[in-house]
């Protein structure tokens, strides 16, 4: 009977492991897909959106901002970060499970300063060594590309909306540390 | 003296175009319905006039005492939205829009003149309404010069209390000289609905038009990325583009430049208060506690059979 539960748990132990290094390879398989498509996602949006030019906040009427529909997923621009050479498209829409690969908008409009985009580690990995001062762009459908500057970085363990929405921050990113399960919270002013 | 007379007056009248909202032109005083107004438009910069061109300015709405205007036919038919346009750069859009939907459709000027020797229209004795002159190019030295579309309020207001009836205008221009290179020409369609992927249409119709003319209809879906691009040799033509059968749900606008038409479809949706962020999902703490599970197991196992 020992020996029978003996070998009932080693094998069990066995599938376990096997299990954490097959969740690992695919996560690696994943990641390693969507990094590769990244640079072609955003070669197509900058080809698909008319010549870049300097954008800024006005009291248009209309606040929400354009998407373009590309392999059935809708993109609302790109966002660089030209310190640590990091340039990502981003979703139109929020799905925490999306954000995994590539970052998404959160909510609000680049027009009225209140957007978020929130993102995993994998894609802003400098989320730790980031810092007060650094340039960040984000260029809409339209070509106009809104130039910003980090103003204030916060380190937290839950995401919430209202830990997000901060009045006096034109963008706001929000960055997941898989090791740590920390959120690193980018507050930017234009 | 006249031309810084323009000068003031083109200014004010952006600035007076930047200012109507909820399609209202805001001055205290009612408008004068019955009293004859009018448009008189320049063409000219750094001292150089244009005689002979040929400007064709259509009634896009009428005006009510009350300052607010409403479409007229056919523009009225059109999904094309003027309410609440608070920009000088929106209402940049809409005459983009109108033009590229009076070129399709072969709509008539409700004016039509030609510049005298001063480069100078007057469109005297018209009524009270919202006007937009079509854009005007000429080629001079082999460069071509664009006076841009513009819209006008007329009567626009003078200041709070009163109206210009007399309206002048001096649009802006711009010019460059043609490469005879084939150019890549792109037409791209954009959304404005939230990313509301599921309402909008399988595909959509549009008509490109070379120098007012139909070059090619194409189906825009998302097989193609809603996009569709051609070669043409840059000689100076004028392109424009129209969706065809649009969405009851949507307003459509039409932005072009050198190479790039965007057709962009508005949908109004209220604006959402922020979802739930759902933490973003990782592995890691599942792959730990699989990994400390199974060599748990493995400890128990080997302590087992030692004992």
């Amino acid at each position: 009977m020992r020996k029978i539960i003996t070998k009932i748990l080693f094998a069990l132990g066995i599938i376990l492991i096997s299990l954490s290094v097959l969740v690992v390879v695919h996560s690696y398989v994943a990641q390693k897909k969507a990094n590769k498509e990244i640079p072609q996602i955003v070669s197509s949006l900058y080809d698909l959106m008319p010549e870049t030019h300097g954008g800024f906040l006005d009291d248009r009427s209309d606040y929400s901002m354009p998407s373009v529909e590309l392999n059935k997923k809708d993109y609302m621009g790109v966002i660089e970060i030209p310190l640590y050479h990091i340039t990502l498209p981003f979703k139109a829409n929020w799905d925490s499970k999306d954000a995994e690969t590539i970052p998404c908008r959160y909510y609000g409009s680049i027009y009225n300063g209140s957007l978020i985009i929130g993102a995993s580690e994998s894609n802003i990995r400098c989320s730790d060594v980031i810092s007060i001062g650094d340039d960040i762009t984000v260029t809409d459908m339209t070509g106009a590309m809104f130039s910003y500057t980090v103003s204030d970085i916060i380190i937290t363990d839950i995401i919430e909306a209202e830990a997000l929405t901060n009045e006096n921050a034109d963008l706001t990113l929000f960055v997941k540390d898989a090791l740590s399960n920390e959120y690193t919270i980018i507050f930017c002013n234009l | 003296m006249m031309k810084k007379i323009l000068s003031v007056i083109s200014v004010l009248l952006l600035l007076l175009s930047a200012t109507l909202s909820q399609a209202t032109v805001c001055a205290a005083n009612p408008i004068d319905l019955n009293r004859s107004c009018s448009l008189n438009i320049e063409y000219g910069y750094d001292g150089k006039f244009f005689e002979g061109l040929t400007v064709c300015t259509y009634k896009i709405a009428d005006v009510y005492e009350n300052g607010t205007y409403e479409l007229t036919e056919p523009f009225k038919s059109l999904s094309v939205n003027i309410y609440g346009i608070t920009t000088q750069a929106e209402w940049k859009v809409v005459a983009s829009t109108l033009a590229s939907y009076i070129a399709a459709d072969s709509i008539d000027p409700t004016y039509k003149m030609t510049t005298d020797e001063n480069g100078c229209v007057a469109f005297k004795n018209i009524s009270a309404g919202m006007y937009l002159t079509l854009e005007v190019q000429t080629v001079s030295d082999e460069t071509v010069i664009t006076f841009e579309n513009f819209i006008t309020a007329v009567p626009s207001p003078k200041d709070e209390e009163e109206h210009l009836y007399d309206v002048y205008a001096r649009p802006k221009y711009s010019s460059y000289t043609p490469t005879k290179k084939e150019l890549e020409h792109k037409i791209v369609k954009q959304w404005k609905d939230e990313g509301d992927i599921h309402n909008r249409p399988q595909s959509v119709e549009v008509d490109i038009l070379r120098n007012g003319e139909l070059y090619s209809t194409q189906i825009l879906s998302s097989e193609n990325n809603w996009s569709y691009s051609w070669n043409y040799e840059d000689d100076g033509s004028k392109w424009q583009a129209v969706e065809r059968n649009i969405s009851d749900d949507y307003h459509v606008t039409v932005e072009s430049d050198k190479t790039r038409i965007t057709i962009t479809n508005s949908c109004f949706k209220a604006p959402e208060n922020p979802p739930q962020t759902n933490d973003i999902n990782t592995t890691h703490p599942y792959v730990i506690l699989m990994s400390f599970s199974g060599i748990l197991l493995m400890i128990m196992a080997l302590f087992l059979k030692r004992s």
